[in-house]
């Protein structure tokens, strides 16, 4: 096991405490924790990527990126009536 | 273990530390506004380390192709 593998395991386990974190609390917890999972997540692609040396994953790292960027904002948008 | 190898893994183990901080200050803090300080390192300075770790990486690599003789094979081919 490479370095990146490692770390990208390192990443995906760190995602277990958030995905628990994320199911209890008020709704602005879950948001908060669930914008710290996608980068998490994101990282992990990327890590991923570099570890089995295909630079093709590294777009579903960008793609991941954009997408949980644009998402955290209308979560955001959809729960500012409800602040 | 090369000085390459050495940088690729300081920048990883410190993308991954300042992760696992994040994530354990956002588990701990109390409220969401405490919650929300402990977010930005985790979703700036991780991903900028990482990308750190990737262009060392990347840029000695290709510093490497370029002095071995193995990634010119022209120049293996010469007749003289």
């Amino acid at each position: 096991m490479t370095v990146w593998l490692a770390a990208a395991v390192a990443m995906v386990a760190m995602l277990v405490p958030l995905g628990l974190t994320a199911m209890r609390g008020s709704t602005l917890d879950r948001l908060v924790t669930l914008e710290l999972a996608s980068a998490t997540q994101t990282i992990a692609l990327i890590l991923l990527a570099e570890g089995f040396d295909r630079d093709v994953y590294f777009e579903l790292a960008v793609v991941m990126a954009v997408l949980s960027f644009a998402g955290n904002l209308v979560y955001a948008r959809f729960l500012e009536h409800g602040v | 273990m090369s000085l390459r190898d050495g940088v690729v893994a300081v920048f990883l183990g410190l993308g991954v530390l300042v992760t696992l901080l994040s994530v354990v200050g956002v588990i701990v803090s109390r409220n969401v506004y405490q919650r929300l300080h402990f977010v930005t390192p985790g979703a700036v300075l991780a991903p900028l380390l990482v990308a750190a770790a990737v262009v060392a990486k990347r840029h000695s690599t290709s510093a490497d192709s370029r002095r071995s003789p193995r990634s010119w094979p022209w120049s293996c081919s010469d007749p003289s």
